[in-house]
């Protein structure tokens, strides 16, 4: 069996360096100039909606006061029995909570259910979201105590509730957010699930969720009610 | 639209008999246009659309975005023992279990040993260039864990016994009616061509052994030294559910997939799909730091990464580092025109096909191997454009010819030419005569000519002798003129003279 | 400024009319024009085939002929690029050949480059005219020197240049040196492929500015029994100057 010390000596020694140098100089920065595509001026809700549409995901923009009816006729169009919902941050959880009660869907608590036998007979999955990248249109989901890997993956509808205020321009405002310590999976997610495998035509909902739906929610409550684009 | 089977079982691909000899397979892929127009027509359109959206991202950028992510996979190579520290320093912390291979067989052994710990009876496998290296999936068969390839293209290449072609796009040789006829036998489906109708059943298949599965395997995109994280691309979810739902996750990584830091993503993964599929991400990119902690509803009980060598160390080595960078886009078989006329990546031979297959297969498996791969091409550099990471795949084309040079792998009649040729080419009056022995032998054999002038007066060679068969086995062959660029500069030096002396 | 022209053992003995032509065109540019007769070859066929210690022989032959002008003309993409990217390397640990190989390679330029970056003409304002429909094969180390559509430009200032676009421009012809004798299948569907372009373009005249790629196309089209004739850019010109007779029909 192959000890790690023998097979980074062997590394070392292909480097012509001696085992264990620890001195590596400066490794090139990300140099934004370059790689950043989405400034900080840009519209970035109105950019990330219609990036998310590109990339073939469905966005509904509502008020945090109308987010409860807007999830509550989005379960009714998609006529889910069952749904899988995740912890949400406060205050969207008990809005959606309450719509999805008014729905009268079975509700799938994922930290109560232990494990993810439960979520293949769910329609759809709603979660929250860590953050967004306007200029892809990405939602970023994390995965953690209160979060499930299986609501946004497993069951064949994912609806994303999404603050207007979580989203950032690019991907390069992303790995501040995440930190040092990541939660155990942070997914990005471009679109609903695709394959192009068979004569390169495009095909939705091969593994993943072959619908995604973003709730976008405008910016906390304290606007009055239809004062929102 | 069917084509004539070209059917071969996949251990007759990636292992055929050594040494290898491309020919024959380059040789029944030119008669079969079908198979040549599904290569054509898909690696053009992805050629194309790369184009457009590296263009549309990165503008006049893009050269030095390329720059850039090249720049930090070479400084990160450069440094490779350190990183590797590093990340399985961080990764251990986050509690994954770091395992070391020094070669296929170890790194199959691991798998398999923590198969049977475990207890596992179902494997659900994401895509993974690296397990087709090793050939993962016979070795955890043979020990009776039913293994199941979850990416759509390679469940279908699995159904058939059939072997990837290329490194993103593994069936582009195969059309919906193989796939098709292939879930007619294998599952029991009725016969359609219809791909969504195709990918649902696929789906429904797999799905309950998603439920079931007790391992998952993956590869990974990227490995993050800092955090000890690992990434992985795909636009139909099946590594998110192969990783996320069994209770063990194994992954298989080469060493070379290190990258220093989280931020340094944000260069890779804007490349990596824009390369790959013309996309700006794929529609899955999911960073995994560590197996389910304490208290998290679900996710993997166990997760273990094998860091594979397997030949890598080799070609780390300081001249040929730079093809360590790859990121595995095929960027360069969708740009490469041998890929393409040899009906994609099977005539390759080997796990890794096209431009960066033909440099890393003779130092992944030996030079003596495939004494084909490093001269089956034009050097055009269609490749270096189109790498996302700047790899000179041309100049590590021509140091893999002068290394056979040097080892006599090189063909004697071949080293003969050379030398005497060179040895004409240092003297002017030899190059001079040869010259003109050349033009007046080829001029004989030639016909057709069509011009009066001596300095465009050239004839054809249908079927020219010796080396130059190839040539015209395939179009016909100019002769020199009857007279040379060389002889209208001396006689008009010698008019000017003459006119000098007149005057 | 003293031009060395290099003329390249292909352009040489099978398209020397390229040759004149660059000839009188840069004399007509008031350049003054010199051929080193002590050339031979710059080693690109030993250098691509793996043979380095004689592509260096041949390599340093070069650097000594050339070294005394101030820039070096040559009518063929792929020996500039053999002196521009691989010379000073084939030197690596002889400091001073390798800088003279280096200082060699700032200073030659392919003909087009050398019109466009060096003198910097415009065929319009010089008067070039040369009636005809005519399509233009694109060679790949045009592209590895960054001169990608160069050629295509310069056309496009020619009064009376109709320019039909190439298909599949950017795709090798199949050439590659050697490689078009020892793979000939895979060779051959390249060119093959690049004929079947040239006919849908419906263009009896292909403007082609390499060598290697015009014996190539040539011979496969006049395989495929079509009717084309091949030209270089400087043959237009000089012929569009009247520095030359205009040459019609032939391959």
């Amino acid at each position: 069996m192959t000890t790690r010390t023998e097979f980074l000596a062997r590394v070392s020694r292909e480097l012509g360096r001696p085992a264990g140098a620890g001195s590596v100089g400066t490794c090139p920065g990300v140099d934004e100039e370059l790689v950043r595509l989405t400034g900080h001026g840009e519209d970035v809700a109105k950019l990330f909606a219609s990036r998310a549409a590109a990339a073939g995901m469905v966005v509904h923009r509502c008020a945090m006061e109308t987010l409860g009816r807007t999830v509550q006729t989005l379960l009714g169009s998609l006529g889910a029995k069952g749904v899988v919902l995740d912890h949400l941050d406060a205050p969207m959880a008990r809005s959606v909570a309450d719509a999805v009660a008014g729905a009268g869907v079975r509700v799938i608590d994922p930290v109560t259910a232990k494990g993810l036998d439960s979520q293949f007979d769910a329609e759809a999955g709603i979660t929250g979201a860590l953050s967004a990248i306007a200029e892809t249109g990405t939602l970023v989901v994390a995965s953690d105590k209160a979060r499930s890997r299986g609501t946004f993956m497993v069951p064949p509808v994912h609806v994303a509730i999404v603050l207007e205020t979580q989203i950032i321009p690019d991907m390069i405002d992303l790995w501040p957010l995440i930190g040092n310590r990541p939660s155990t999976a942070v997914t990005l997610i471009s679109g609903p699930s695709k394959t192009a495998d068979i004569e390169g035509i495009l095909v939705t909902g091969v593994h993943g969720p072959g619908a995604v739906h973003v709730v976008l929610v405008a910016d906390a409550g304290n606007l009055p009610v239809g004062g929102r684009r | 639209m069917s084509h004539a089977p070209v059917h071969r079982a996949a251990s007759e691909v990636l292992s055929p008999a050594l040494p290898y000899d491309m020919r024959p397979a380059a040789a029944v892929a030119s008669r079969n246009v079908t198979l040549q127009q599904f290569v054509n027509s898909a690696t053009e359109l992805k050629d194309h659309g790369r184009v457009s959206a590296c263009r549309a991202a990165f503008g006049e950028n893009y050269g030095a975005v390329r720059e850039l992510a090249g720049s930090i996979k070479q400084h990160t190579l450069d440094h490779l023992d350190h990183y590797l520290e590093r990340y399985i320093d961080a990764a251990t912390a986050a509690g994954v279990r770091v395992h070391f291979a020094a070669d296929a067989a170890e790194a199959n052994a691991i798998c398999v040993g923590i198969a049977k710990a475990n207890n596992c009876r179902l494997c659900v496998k994401s895509k993974s260039m690296v397990t087709e290296e090793t050939r993962l999936v016979p070795a955890l068969e043979a020990i009776g864990v039913e293994t199941l390839e979850t990416d759509l293209g390679e469940f279908i290449l699995q159904l058939d016994g059939d072997a990837p072609s290329h490194i993103v796009t593994p069936m582009i040789h195969k059309d919906r009616a193989a796939v098709a006829r292939a879930f007619v036998r294998e599952l029991g489906a009725r016969y359609t061509e219809d791909p969504p109708t195709l990918t649902a059943i696929a789906r429904e298949h797999m799905r309950k052994k998603f439920r079931k599965a007790d391992q998952g395997i993956s590869g990974a995109n990227f490995l993050i030294a800092e955090t000890g994280s690992l990434v992985l691309c795909t636009n139909e979810g099946n590594a998110d559910l192969s990783v996320g739902v069994p209770r063990i996750h194994v992954a298989l990584v080469g060493i070379e997939k290190v990258i220093p830091r989280m931020e340094h993503l944000s260069v890779f993964l804007k490349l990596l799909a824009r390369s790959a599929t013309s996309q700006a991400l794929t529609v899955y990119t999911s960073i995994i730091t560590g197996p389910r902690k304490s208290g998290e509803p679900d996710g993997p009980e166990e997760m273990h990464v094998i860091l594979l060598d397997n030949g890598r160390t080799e070609i780390l080595r300081e001249e040929t580092r730079e093809l360590l960078r790859c990121i595995r886009c095929g960027a360069c078989l969708n740009a490469c025109p041998v890929y393409r006329k040899v009906g994609g990546g099977h005539a390759y031979g080997a796990v890794y096909s096209g431009p960066i297959g033909a440099a890393i297969t003779p130092l992944l498996k030996g030079l003596a191997n495939y004494p084909d791969l490093p001269h089956a091409s034009s050097l055009c550099g269609a490749c270096f454009e189109a790498c996302p990471v700047k790899i000179d795949i041309p100049k590590q084309l021509i140091r893999l010819r002068a290394a056979m040079v040097e080892r006599r792998l090189a063909g004697v009649g071949e080293r003969g030419v050379m030398r005497v040729w060179g040895a004409i080419l240092k003297r002017p009056w030899a190059y001079r005569v040869a010259a003109r022995v050349g033009r007046a032998v080829q001029r004989s054999m030639g016909e057709g000519i069509a011009s009066s002038d001596p300095f465009a007066d050239r004839g054809w060679i249908s079927s020219a002798p010796g080396p130059l068969a190839g040539w015209t086995d395939v179009r016909d062959l100019p002769t020199p003129t009857s007279r040379s660029f060389r002889e209208w500069w001396a006689a008009r030096r010698t008019e000017d003279r003459r006119g000098e002396e007149r005057s | 400024m003293r031009v060395a022209l290099f003329i390249t053992c292909l352009t040489d003995a099978y398209f020397p009319r390229t040759g004149i032509a660059v000839v009188k065109v840069l004399e007509h540019l008031g350049q003054t024009v010199e051929f080193p007769a002590a050339q031979t070859c710059c080693g690109q066929p030993m250098f691509n085939n793996g043979f380095t210690a004689e592509a260096r022989e041949l390599a340093r032959r070069m650097v000594d002929v050339f070294e005394p002008f101030e820039a070096v003309v040559t009518p063929s993409g792929s020996c500039a690029a053999m002196i521009r990217e691989h010379f000073a390397h084939l030197f690596d640990g002889e400091q001073l050949m390798a800088a003279r190989a280096a200082s060699l390679a700032a200073r030659t330029f392919e003909f087009s480059e050398f019109l466009t970056k060096v003198l910097r003409v415009n065929l319009r304002e010089l008067g070039v005219h040369w009636e005809g429909d005519v399509t233009a094969h694109s060679a790949c180390h045009l592209r590895g020197l960054g001169l990608t559509g160069v050629s295509e430009g310069l056309l496009g200032e020619i009064q009376g240049v109709k320019l039909t676009p190439l298909g599949k421009a950017e795709q090798c012809c199949g050439f590659g040196g050697t490689f078009a004798v020892k793979y000939p299948q895979i060779s051959g569907g390249m060119v093959g492929e690049k004929v079947e372009c040239i006919q849908a373009t419906g263009c009896s005249t292909v403007v082609c500015n390499e060598a290697g790629c015009g014996m190539n196309l040539a011979g496969a089209c006049r395989r495929a029994g079509a009717q084309v004739r091949f030209i270089s850019l400087a043959e237009i010109m000089a012929e569009g100057l009247g520095l030359m007779e205009r040459q019609e029909g032939g391959q």
